[in-house]
């Protein structure tokens, strides 16, 4: 796409720019809706370095694998937050293995409609990473970061309610303005 | 117009339903005193660690279940690590943590079954009251702890650095913990971390 400022500037022109600016914002924001199914895969010094890094927004990180019931289970929950709090960001940590992405994440992520994105942490020992997202955190999943600059939350559980959510989420973000 | 866009997402909601919490951070550390058990096995016996195991060295306790994927990665080595330690005065005991109310195929019967399909040699037991894994702090499956022959913890955490595929293992932790414990040395790393399936606790 390219953009034609010189002409001036009629109706089809501002639509133009409209498209434009939306392009540039997606091209720029690395918290970009994805399309249903697509995912990126990445070890976790990648991961390290481009999401663990200097925001704006606060991110909420969900460690999750469609192997894992209550992960899906709970997963409305963020699809539901990520709908009422545009001021969060969202990230969706799938543990898929690589053997899965095509016969089962990319299939569950178009049937869900999942658009916000997705990434794959594609790590064989666990025990490298573990501990960087969170000491406390002995490795199951459901497991969530909030993170604003550094690690400002960390659970190992599943939220049994978007309301459950919600709060927790409202609370630790409150609590690190 | 992020907002527009959101608004065009598509959600699934599913039925739900809760699940008590379960603190697990009041579980062992190593050089803790893990407390024995006298839990159902598959065979129907019941097993403890010192009545079933009186002349042990140590014993391998492993949470595991039937349907964690993760857990199912590593029966094989479960099984092949029980041929080379047992022998040696060191046998695994199996413990299903998981209520089959939450996961249906984890019950006793399924167990059972799992069990004579894949000839464990080691007992596979039932933690049906799930008074056992709190008291360990096992969170997830698999997850290993490592006593010697007084119910010292030596070790705490996975078996190997690599679930996926046994011929690429780089890090033998839990066969290093054994060979450390047998030599009288503290186990390094006496604790690892891995990726499992959270234990399902009973409502």
């Amino acid at each position: 796409m390219t953009c034609h400022f010189r002409r001036i500037i009629q109706l089809g022109d501002i639509v133009m720019i409209i498209r434009c600016l939306f392009f540039l914002f997606l091209v720029n924001s690395g918290w970009a809706q994805t399309q249903p199914g697509d995912f990126e895969v990445v070890d976790f010094q990648t991961f390290e370095k481009k999401y663990l890094a200097e925001v704006d927004q606060p991110v909420v990180y969900n460690f999750w694998a469609t192997w894992c019931k209550p992960c899906v289970k709970e997963m409305p929950y963020f699809l539901e937050a990520s709908e009422k709090h545009p001021e969060w960001n969202f990230v969706l940590v799938s543990l898929d293995f690589p053997m899965h992405f095509e016969s089962k994440l990319r299939p569950f992520l178009i049937k869900n409609q999942i658009e916000i994105p997705v990434v794959v942490l594609d790590e064989t020992d666990a025990n490298v990473y573990i501990d960087k997202i969170d000491p406390s955190w002995q490795g199951s999943i459901p497991a969530t970061l909030v993170w604003k600059n550094k690690n400002i939350g960390f659970i190992e559980d599943e939220f049994d309610s978007y309301g459950e959510l919600e709060e927790y989420l409202t609370q630790t973000i409150k609590t690190h303005q | 117009m992020k907002k527009l866009l959101i608004a065009l997402m598509l959600l699934s909601v599913t039925a739900l339903q809760s699940q008590s919490d379960y603190d697990y951070k009041t579980g062992y550390s190593v050089g803790d005193k893990a407390t024995d058990f006298e839990l159902k096995n598959v065979d129907g016996s019941m097993i403890s660690l010192k009545g079933t195991y009186p002349d042990a060295n140590g014993y391998i306790v492993i949470f595991t279940c039937n349907h964690c994927p993760y857990a199912k990665m590593y029966e094989d080595r479960i099984i092949e690590i029980n041929e080379t330690y047992a022998p040696q005065g060191y046998p695994v005991i199996a413990i299903n943590p998981n209520d089959p109310d939450i996961v249906p195929e984890d019950s006793y019967e399924k167990m059972i079954k799992r069990a004579d399909k894949k000839n464990f040699e080691f007992p596979y037991v039932f933690d049906e009251k799930q008074d056992i894994f709190p008291e360990y702090g096992a969170l997830k499956t698999p997850h290993v702890f490592l006593l010697d022959s007084d119910l010292t913890v030596h070790y705490i955490g996975a078996i190997d650095d690599n679930p996926r595929n046994a011929s690429d293992v780089d890090q033998q932790y839990l066969k290093n913990a054994v060979e450390s414990m047998k030599s009288g040395v503290s186990p390094d790393p006496a604790e690892t971390k891995a990726v499992g399936c959270r234990i399902k606790v009973k409502s």
